[in-house]
């Protein structure tokens, strides 16, 4: 074993395999770095090259990309809190608050040295494992999944805001944004307004198709966060001086973390090893781990660095455990890996149950392709952490064209449709409102990332499955037990907020009035997801009437607590106060509309057109920077989109204009 | 004066089938596919992309686009009202099961008519359907009485996608198997017997190969039957399973009946759409004739390839792709037309548990 071992070792090093994995890895690091673009999208540009190419070479490739887009994607997440894939989604929670302190260099290098911990824990564990994994994947049942999306769930608790009635509601509306589409048990459509519109209605066929994952991270995130930094025209680092030494600093960090980075990377293999719960709420269980397992957690939300550390290690292990069902089954364990496999067969190399016995060789290349690619990895981020830090001492309204048109452009690759830009902007408002009266944004990306999952499991569990048969399978049992210590600190947390909420009214509101209409435009669409889903088969309709009903009971129970309390309590929180007194602060829904100008305006003239005008526009009157700066932002923006057009095939939305006059390549 | 006009009548006229002669030399050719990225049909698509890019005239870039705008019908749906009248062969449609599927159930989102398009190639495969070795079943024919006393699960995508052909064959033998619903892809099916809970799956030909036959083999699962494969507009044994009886054949043996009747043609409209013709590169009707030809002449060149032809047999199986204007509008009538009792059938059929 050791000989084959250091044998792969010996191929990937030499020969003209290790330039194709540093090509890998730099296109992996770009890919990460573009919010919108993750493993999966990288990988499938990657395969019509792949087709034709030597294995090794192809396989380091593929590999370089994969094991480092996990590790590049912190860099928009903590500098401008937008995930650059789904991997970060956790990272932004801390890692963003730090930059506003000026500590982005300490939080990204701090992650970076997670990441590359975390990816070499998942190779290891996949060489250990690889072999004997078999029958710990195969323990792992529908009931047992059922568990884990509970248990997912259930971290609801312990990352909710001051009131947890606030967090299950916004639980709720991610699940029933999660049931957009058609639904896994009765293959029915569900509340895609069809029983309004006529079926082949545009907006009906794009819900019909359901919400793309990456279309409600982004919104439900970034907007809020762009629209917050616009109106008060600042930088995002409060500080103009960054904090000196960030670099050893962050390392520091991560080494007095250890254990928790070990705790961590463990949860993200042993959890990627599953297929079929998917990666997307690995980071959410391993930041709620971070959160509830280390003293002093206060400060968890507005900049601990822990926060980074914790799902930052998870998100990158979770790639070795994902191939291992990959290689062992062909059975992927992540969209990532799921694109691997296509390019692995185009390869020649066909993952399956004979691979380990007479290809040991190419699964021990896979893993060290693995772990080198993570080392160049973090080597580049953590030399670029610094320099590109620096991002965060300028003034935010220069950066926001380019920020804004990067945004709407991720959201639109996600399924490259109209829908997703109108979607997210929906969305997008619903989030500036959560946040500002703390309905935990978090606990709504959980919902929806998890929807599907418990649906699907509970409907199967029940039908493979009797009582007395599920409660004799341990991993089941012992999965109860951890979701309800979870649930069990959840609670000692909310306490904890109670009290200190109870102390300082500094984000408390006498206005109440935004309060009530937010909260009838919930009650709304409980009641309406419980009406359109009531004509539908017994099996399409059970969850989300449920779901609808459990949210207009919250949606309620918080009507009753704001109805009896005097305003002033914690119920009537509105981070609008903390604004208040800053008299340069700029209207809410003037920034929203900077935000969807662009989408106005590529109605007219299509979306390429619009962007590049929007990006001129914006800087020569509202960020007010020279003419010939914002000619050549504009120009170089244009030019990047087109780049992009080319390489990735893509066309970008037209409007009425193209349709009356045919346009060259690449604004028809 | 004579000789002047003639002469330009001459030139004109050459200038006329040059500008006919079909040459993409230069262009870049498209290939949409509404499915997303790494996926069966897209692997498909990349690896006949290539080989099209060698045989067409002029050999232009051949790319990919996977259009996922709306899922696969609204995807498709997209290139018709696009490209549905173009005349120069730049974009073509490649379909795939998933396409054909809920045209055949009449799915109200479908604004796309097959009888618009001019196939141009296309790839079939096969099925295998195995049970778990605890079944105690050797032979279905034989076992058939000891079959139909087990407990039968199957994990199934849904009644109108590609697991209506399983589904409608589980019925039409009379087998009580219990299907569950809500599994994602043929992959989840796999998992799910694996792991015992579900008894019997079936896979597509290349995917058992790789996947269920070492078991097969180690003794933890048994094949049971094929769908079949078609020759001769019957469906008769899959020549890459010549020991395994194919369903019509069961179905006849188990029964009794004919393999005739509205079921019958039913089950083998849905078997032709799902397997037997699954995937397709077409052209819009609009195309000018030469296009059609160039790319036909491409098609059958392909064939000739083994490069490309080694990667189609390793996802796909070892099935004929089939070429030829004639092969193929008959293939894609059987695909993609039922008449109108199958139709009446089918219909009552998807709404009954």
């Amino acid at each position: 074993m050791f000989e084959a071992l250091f044998a792969a070792l010996a191929t990937i090093v030499s020969g003209p395999s290790i330039f194709f994995l540093i090509l890998g890895v730099l296109i992996g690091l770009v890919v990460g770095v573009i919010p919108g673009f993750g493993g999966t999208v990288g990988l499938s540009l990657l395969l019509p090259f792949v087709f034709g190419m030597e294995p090794v070479s192809g396989i380091a490739m593929m590999m370089g990309l994969l094991s480092v887009v996990a590790t590049s994607d912190t860099f928009p997440a903590v500098l401008i809190g937008v995930p650059g894939s789904v991997s970060a989604q956790a990272t932004v929670m801390d890692g963003f608050p730090l930059a506003k302190k000026g500590q982005a260099a300490r939080a990204l290098s701090a992650a970076f040295f997670s990441s590359l911990f975390g990816g070499l824990f998942g190779a290891v564990l996949l060489t250990m494992v690889i072999q004997i994994a078999k029958p710990i994947i195969l323990a792992f049942g529908t009931g047992e999944m059922l568990m884990l999306a509970i248990f997912g769930i259930s971290v609801v608790g312990t990352l909710t805001g001051s009131s947890i009635f606030k967090g299950l509601v916004a639980a709720c509306l991610g699940m029933i944004i999660g049931c957009i589409g058609i639904s896994p048990a009765s293959s029915e459509y569900r509340l895609d307004f069809s029983t309004i519109l006529e079926v082949q209605n545009p907006i009906v066929m794009y819900l019909g198709g359901g919400i793309h994952l990456m279309v409600v991270a982004i919104s439900i995130f970034a907007f809020p966060e762009i629209v917050e930094l616009l109106r008060s025209n600042k930088a995002v680092s409060e500080k103009a001086e960054l904090e000196k030494s960030g670099w050893f600093k962050g390392l520091r960090d991560f080494l007095s973390n250890k254990f928790l980075v070990l705790r961590c990377s463990f949860i993200g293999s042993v959890i990627g090893l599953i297929p079929g719960i998917g990666g997307s709420c690995i980071d959410w269980i391993s930041y709620s781990h971070a959160k509830t397992t280390v003293k002093n957690n206060e400060n968890f939300g507005k900049g601990d660095i822990r926060g980074v550390i914790g799902p930052e290690s998870s998100s990158n292990s979770k790639e070795g455990g994902a191939l291992i069902p990959t290689l062992l089954f062909g059975i992927p364990g992540s969209g990532g890996t799921a694109i691997l496999m296509g390019g692995l067969i185009l390869l020649g190399v066909d993952p399956g149950i004979t691979m380990v016995d007479t290809q040991l060789d190419l699964i021990y290349t896979i893993i060290w392709s693995l772990a080198v690619a993570n080392i160049f990895g973090a080597i580049i981020c953590v030399a670029m952490a610094k320099p590109i830090s620096q991002l965060t001492t300028i003034n935010f309204t220069i950066l926001a064209p380019f920020l804004i048109s990067l945004i709407l452009f991720a959201i639109f690759n996600s399924t490259r449709s109209w829908g997703d830009l109108i979607f997210a902007t929906f969305i997008g408002v619903i989030a500036v409102y959560m946040k500002r009266f703390d309905y935990s944004r978090v606990a709504l990306m959980i919902g929806f990332v998890l929807s599907d999952s418990i649906e699907t499991y509970l409907y199967q569990t029940m039908q493979f499955y009797t009582f007395s048969e599920l409660f004799i399978r341990p991993i089941f049992l012992v999965l109860i037990l951890v979701s309800a210590f979870s649930i069990y600190s959840g609670i000692k947390i909310i306490n904890k907020k109670d009290k200190i909420a109870n102390t300082k009214s500094d984000v408390l509101n006498a206005k109440s009035r935004p309060q009530w209409v937010f909260l009838i435009l919930l009650l709304v669409i409980s009641v309406y997801t419980i009406f359109v889903t009531d004509h539908l088969q017994y099996l399409g309709k059970i969850f989300p009437i449920s779901v609808g009903l459990f949210m207009f009971l919250f949606c309620i129970i918080i009507g009753i607590q704001m109805f009896i309390s005097k305003s002033g309590t914690k119920v009537f929180h509105d981070a609008e106060n903390l604004l208040f007194g800053n008299t340069e602060i700029r209207s809410q829904w003037l920034t929203i509309f900077w935000f969807i100008s662009p989408l106005f305006l590529s109605v007219f003239i299509g979306f390429y057109i619009s962007i590049g005008l929007f990006v001129f526009i914006f800087l020569s009157k509202i960020a007010r920077a020279s003419l010939r700066f914002s000619l050549i932002s504009s120009i170089g923006v244009w030019i990047t989109l087109a780049a992009i057009s080319h390489f990735m095939i893509m066309d970008f939305p037209p409007g009425i204009l193209q349709g009356y006059i045919e346009l060259p390549w690449p604004i028809n | 004066m004579l000789k002047k006009i003639l002469a330009v009548f001459a030139a004109s006229l050459f200038s006329v089938t040059a500008a006919l002669a079909v040459d993409y030399s230069g262009k870049t050719v498209t290939m949409w596919i509404p499915f997303k990225a790494g996926g069966g049909s897209d692997t498909w698509a990349r690896a006949i992309g290539p080989a099209f890019s060698a045989n067409l005239p002029g050999n232009p870039t051949v790319v990919v686009k996977n259009v996922t705008d709306g899922k696969a019908i609204g995807a498709s749906n997209k290139y018709f009202a696009e490209h549905g009248k173009d005349k120069d062969g730049m974009v073509v449609f490649g379909t795939s099961g998933s396409v054909q599927m809920p045209f055949i159930f009449k799915d109200e989102r479908v604004r796309y008519q097959y009888k618009n398009m001019v196939p141009i190639f296309a790839s079939g495969t096969g099925g295998v359907v195995y049970v778990r070795k605890d079944m105690g079943v050797t032979d279905i024919i034989k076992d058939f009485d000891k079959l139909k006393g087990q407990k039968l699960v199957y994990g199934s995508q849904g009644k109108t996608s590609l697991d209506a052909v399983p589904i409608l064959a589980f019925d039409m033998l009379g087998l009580p198997v219990n299907v569950v619903y809500g599994m994602k892809g043929r992959k989840a099916g796999r998992a799910a017997i694996l792991r015992g809970e579900t008894t019997i799956d079936y896979q597509t030909t290349a995917s058992y190969l790789k996947h269920v036959k070492p078991l097969v083999e180690k003794g933890e699962m048994v094949a049971v039957m094929t769908w079949g494969a078609p020759s001769g507009g019957e469906v008769s044994r899959d020549p890459n399973f010549p020991d395994l009886p194919a369903f019509p054949e069961v179905y006849e043996a188990v029964t009794g009946n004919k393999f005739k009747g509205t079921e019958a043609k039913s089950w083998t409209a849905l078997f032709y759409a799902g397997f037997a013709t699954q995937k397709y590169v077409m052209l819009p009707k609009s195309a000018k004739k030469d296009v059609v030809k160039a790319w036909q002449n491409a098609a059958a060149a392909i064939v000739n390839d083994p490069a490309a032809m080694k990667v189609l047999n390793k996802k796909l199986g070892k099935y004929d792709q089939v070429t030829g204007s004639k092969a193929l509008k008959s293939a894609l009538k059987k695909a993609t037309s039922i008449d109108s009792k199958s139709e009446k059938f089918l219909q009552s059929w998807k709404d009954t548990k």
